[in-house]
C-alpha cells in the first residue's frame, strides 16, 4: 500500500495534530469506533505514529467526540492500543461525548485503564 | 364555423368601442357562438348576473373601459367562477398589460387590429377549456361525494368489535380497492375479511363495490364463508374471459378470519394477501401461512381453512400489500409504518412522499382479558442470511431510521445503547448461529409495550448452541474483556436479558422512557 493511498484513507476516518511543548498527539476519529472499521483505524493509528515519531510526544489523545456508538470490537481495538502504548511508556487520554459510549466504556473498565474525559453532547446525527 | 356537439357557448363580449364591438359580434355569430355584448365592466356585471356566469363560457374584454381596466373586471369574474375563460383584447406592444393579464389568470389576450380568423380560433379553444375544466370539476364534486360513502361503507367497525378492532384505512383515490368486511353472528363469532382488488385506479373502487356486497349478502343470509370465496372466484372468472388482452384480469385479494368466542383456535383463509401477522403475550411476532393465488386467478381453490392456535396470543395484524409497498419506499421496517399509522395518523399525513396504492390495515385483539395497551405490538421483523454480516453498518442504519420513524424522539440518547445491544446480538446471530451462510437466516424482532414503557428485543438463530451457561459465564466478564465482551455489553445496557434454547435466542428488554437511567 502507498503512503500517499493511506494518507488518503486515513484523513476521511481520522486527523492528528503533534503538540510537542505539552508532549501530546492528538488524533481525532471521525466516525464511530466498530467492527465495521476498527481494522481502517488500527492500520491509520500505525501510519500517524510512523509519521509522527514517537519520541516527541507521551500522551495520546485521542478525539471520539464524534462516534455515537462503540461496539465490542472497538472495545477490544482500545484495549489493545492501550496495551502497545504502555509498552512504549505512553499514556492514552480518550475523549468521549455520547452516553452510550460512556456506559460501555465503564461497563468494560476501560475507564480504570485510561484517561476517560467525558462530557455528554446531545447527538445531533 | 366552429362545430360543437353542445348547445351553443355563450360569449360575453365587453367593449366600448362600437365599431370593434360590432365586428366581433358579428364574427363570433358566423362562427357559431351565442353572443352577449354590452359596452362597460357595470353593464357586463348585470349581465353575468341576469344569464348567470356558469353559463357563460368565455368572456372577452377590452383593456381599456371607461370606469375600471378589462384585468380589474376579469380578476373579478374568475373569482366567481375559476372555470370560466377570460380574454383580454390590448393596443399593440403592450407588455405591461399582457404581464398584468398573465398574473390575473387571464386565458388569452389579443392585439389588436384582430382579425376574424384569429378572433374565431382562440375563442373556440377557451370554450373548449372552459367545458374541460366544467366538467372536471363536476367529476371531482361526484368523487368526493363517493369520498365520504366510500369512507362511510367501506371499513366499518361494528359496535361489538370497537373494543377489539383498530383500523387505519387510506385510498390512494377518491374511491379504494381495498375493503374491510365484519360480520357478528349471534354476539359469539366474528367474520372479519380484507379484501384488495387489483390495481390502483377507480375501477378497482368499483369492484371492490361490488364483492363486497356479494360478501356482505353472503354472511348475513346465514351464508357459509367458504360459498361466498368459491362464488367470488367464479365470478371473477366469467367476467375476466374475452377481456381485453391489453388488461390485466381482474383479481381479488384477501384475507379472512372466523373466531368464535372462547374457542382456543381461529380459522384464517389467505387468498394472495400477505400473510397476517400475529403477536404473543410476550411480544413474540408471528408471520401466518403466505395461502393461495388471489381469486380469480384459477377456477379450482381450496377453501379448507387454516387453524391457528390462540394459546398466549394477543395480536392479529391483517394488511393490504400498499403497506408494504409504501415502508419500501419510505425505507422503513414494515412493522414500524404500521405502528405509527396506528399509533400517530394525524402525523402521517406529514410523510414526505405519498403511498402509490391504497393501504388498509386492521388491527384484532385476540386476548380480551388483556387491554390493549398491556399487549406488545410489533415495530419491527427482519430475517437476515448469515452473509449479510458484511453489510451490518447498513442494517444498523435501517433499524435506526426504523425506530426512529416509529418511535419519533421518544428513546432519546438511549436509541444508541439499543443500536449497540441489536448489532452486537445480530453480529453473534449471523456469525455463529447461521455461520456467515447464504441458507441460514437470523430472526430480528422488535415489540414495543406501552404500559410496562418497555421495548422487547428478540435476536433468533438457527445454530445448535451451546451446552455452558452463558448468563453465569457473563455474571463473571465484570469489568474485563473477554469472548462475550459483546453478550456482555447487551446484558449491561439493557434492563433484562435472558438467554434461550441454548444461547440461540436472546431475549432483552429495554425501557422507552429517555434518560431513566
Amino acid at each position: 500500500m502507498t503512503s500517499d493511498f493511506l494518507k488518503e484513507d486515513i484523513s476521511a476516518l481520522m486527523e492528528c495534530k503533534l503538540d510537542t511543548r505539552k508532549g501530546r498527539l492528538h488524533v481525532e476519529i471521525k466516525s464511530d469506533v466498530t467492527s465495521s472499521n476498527v481494522g481502517d483505524l488500527r492500520k491509520g493509528l500505525l501510519e500517524i505514529f510512523k509519521e509522527q515519531g514517537m519520541d516527541d510526544w507521551k500522551f495520546l489523545y485521542l478525539d471520539m467526540r464524534n462516534a455515537r456508538m462503540v461496539d465490542s470490537m472497538g472495545m477490544n481495538w482500545l484495549f489493545a492500543e492501550n496495551v502497545r502504548l504502555s509498552d512504549h511508556g505512553k499514556k492514552l487520554v480518550v475523549r468521549i461525548s455520547s452516553p452510550a459510549i460512556h456506559r460501555v466504556m465503564l461497563f468494560t473498565g476501560l475507564d480504570k485503564l485510561v484517561t476517560l474525559k467525558y462530557r455528554r453532547r446531545k447527538q445531533t446525527r | 364555423m366552429v362545430k360543437f356537439t353542445q348547445p351553443k357557448p355563450i360569449v360575453l363580449i365587453v367593449e366600448d368601442d362600437p365599431h370593434g364591438r360590432s365586428f366581433m359580434e358579428s364574427s363570433l355569430q358566423i362562427s357559431g357562438f351565442e353572443v352577449l355584448s354590452v359596452q362597460s365592466a357595470e353593464a357586463a356585471r348585470e349581465t353575468i348576473n341576469k344569464v348567470g356566469i356558469e353559463r357563460i363560457s368565455v368572456i372577452l374584454s377590452d383593456y381599456r373601459l371607461p370606469e375600471q381596466t378589462g384585468t380589474q373586471l376579469l380578476e373579478r369574474v374568475r373569482s366567481m367562477d375559476p372555470c370560466v375563460s377570460t380574454i383580454i383584447i390590448t393596443g399593440q406592444d403592450e407588455k405591461a398589460i399582457v404581464e398584468e393579464s398573465i398574473s390575473v389568470g387571464v386565458f388569452e389576450y389579443l392585439e389588436k387590429p384582430v382579425t376574424h380568423q384569429f378572433l374565431r380560433e382562440v375563442v373556440g379553444r377557451a370554450a373548449e377549456e372552459t367545458s374541460l375544466k366544467r366538467k372536471y370539476q363536476a367529476d371531482r364534486k361526484g368523487l368526493q361525494e363517493l369520498e365520504h360513502l366510500d369512507q362511510s361503507m367501506n371499513v366499518v367497525v361494528p359496535e361489538s368489535l370497537q373494543d377489539r378492532m383498530t383500523v387505519f384505512y387510506r385510498p390512494l383515490h377518491e374511491v379504494g380497492g381495498d375493503f374491510l368486511i365484519t360480520h357478528t353472528h349471534e354476539d359469539d363469532r366474528h367474520v372479519v375479511v380484507v379484501g384488495d382488488v387489483a390495481g390502483h385506479d377507480i375501477r378497482s373502487g368499483f369492484v371492490s363495490t361490488y364483492f363486497q356486497g356479494m360478501f356482505k349478502g353472503s354472511l348475513e343470509s346465514g351464508g357459509d364463508i367458504e360459498k361466498a370465496f368459491e362464488l367470488s372466484n367464479r365470478s371473477l372468472l366469467m367476467r375476466s374471459v374475452g377481456a381485453d388482452q391489453n388488461q390485466d384480469l381482474v383479481s381479488l385479494s384477501l384475507s379472512a378470519i372466523d373466531l368464535r368466542n372462547g374457542d382456543d383456535s381461529l380459522r384464517h383463509w389467505n387468498f394472495g394477501l400477505g400473510p397476517c401477522v400475529i403477536v404473543s403475550d410476550n411480544g413474540l411476532i408471528e408471520l401466518c401461512e403466505t395461502g393461495q393465488f388471489p381469486l380469480g386467478w384459477v377456477p379450482e381453490i381450496e377453501t379448507d381453512a387454516q387453524h391457528i392456535n390462540l394459546e398466549s396470543k394477543s395480536l392479529l395484524y391483517i394488511f393490504t400489500d400498499g403497506l408494504a409497498d409504501f415502508a419500501d419506499t419510505l425505507k422503513v421496517n414494515l412493522f414500524s409504518l404500521l405502528y405509527r399509522f396506528l399509533h400517530r395518523f394525524n402525523e402521517s399525513e406529514d410523510l414526505p412522499v405519498m403511498p402509490s396504492d391504497d393501504i388498509l390495515l386492521v388491527r384484532f385483539l385476540l386476548n380480551t382479558s388483556m387491554p390493549l395497551s398491556q399487549t406488545f405490538e410489533p415495530i419491527l421483523s427482519e430475517h437476515y442470511a448469515g452473509t449479510e454480516l458484511e453489510h451490518i453498518d447498513h442494517l444498523q442504519s435501517n433499524w435506526r431510521r426504523s425506530l426512529s420513524f416509529a418511535l419519533d424522539d421518544r428513546l432519546g440518547d438511549r436509541l444508541y445503547d439499543l443500536l449497540i445491544c441489536i448489532r452486537e446480538g445480530m453480529i453473534n446471530a449471523l456469525t455463529h448461529g447461521c455461520e456467515k451462510s447464504a441458507d441460514k437466516f437470523a430472526h430480528l424482532q422488535i415489540s414495543i409495550n406501552e404500559d410496562r414503557d418497555t421495548l422487547r428485543i428478540y435476536i433468533d438463530d438457527p445454530g445448535k448452541g451451546h451446552e455452558f451457561d452463558l448468563v453465569a459465564r457473563l455474571e463473571r466478564l465484570g469489568n474485563e474483556r473477554g469472548e462475550n465482551l459483546g453478550l456482555g455489553i447487551i446484558q449491561h445496557l439493557s434492563d433484562s436479558f435472558k438467554v434461550e434454547n441454548k444461547g440461540t435466542s436472546l431475549v432483552f428488554d429495554f425501557s422507552i422512557t429517555p434518560d431513566k437511567n
